[in-house]
């Protein structure tokens, strides 16, 4: 088959003109293909966005409940160091009391 | 004018409705194996993710297991401050002599030693003692 051209110098509006066809076109063309696609594989891509959906949410809540855990387990160890500290300088104290030491 | 040759079979002028059916099936049947990459790509992306997810809920299991631990922990200094807190009453009263002096050395010195349960039994012991120093 001959293609024969005969205007070779596009103006800028025909250009968006085109750029706007192609998008429009391609946007159809995979509503179309999505649809025509034989049905298991139709099927597989539409449960495993879902399974992808799904496991974005698990992810967000596990991180969010790491954040928390991280949080929470800084806060204890210092609490716990404040308190040995504590308890040691009174332990010391007490011993220095009674006339011993650590 | 340019003329370009093509190596495309030239259509029947006659049949246009054929002629665009058969376009519209070959480019869908070229779009085709776009899905199929598009399904590959996404069960990666499943493969990928559900790895992850394992791994923060390993990384939020060891947070609990270090958590339970510092509570434990925790638990067991209060435990010791108390005692501490007997003990100081007990020495202000300043009856403190012989006996009683050693044992409570002895406990001060043992007390990062000693289980919880010996920890609670010697924190009940002070306590009685107090009460009865102060009744």
């Amino acid at each position: 088959m001959r293609i024969i051209k005969t205007h070779f110098n596009k103006s800028l509006e025909q250009k968006v003109r085109n750029k706007d066809l192609i998008s429009n076109v391609m946007e159809r063309l995979f509503v179309i293909c999505k649809e025509n696609a034989n049905q298991e594989l139709k099927g597989k891509i539409d449960s495993t966005s879902g399974r992808i959906e799904e496991l974005s949410k698990k992810k967000r809540k596990l991180q969010q409940l790491l954040e928390s855990a991280t949080e929470a387990k800084k806060d204890l160890a210092e609490k716990v160091e404040d308190l040995e500290n504590l308890n040691f300088s009174k332990r010391s104290q007490l011993l220095e009391e009674l006339g011993s030491e650590l | 004018m340019r003329i370009i040759n093509t190596n495309l079979n030239d259509v029947d002028r006659n049949n246009l409705d054929i002629e665009k059916i058969k376009i519209g099936e070959k480019i869908i049947e070229s779009v085709t194996p776009l899905l199929e990459d598009s399904y590959s790509e996404k069960s990666d992306r499943t493969k990928r993710m559900i790895k992850e997810v394992n791994q923060t809920k390993q990384k939020v299991t060891e947070n609990k297991d270090v958590i339970r631990k510092l509570m434990k922990k925790y638990e067991r200094e209060k435990k010791i401050g108390r005692i501490l807190s007997e003990i100081s009453k007990i020495i202000s009263s300043g009856s403190v002599r012989g006996h009683m002096k050693n044992e409570l050395i002895i406990l001060l010195k043992t007390l990062d030693k000693i289980t919880d349960s010996k920890l609670e039994s010697h924190l009940s012991q002070l306590q009685r003692s107090v009460r009865k120093r102060f009744a």
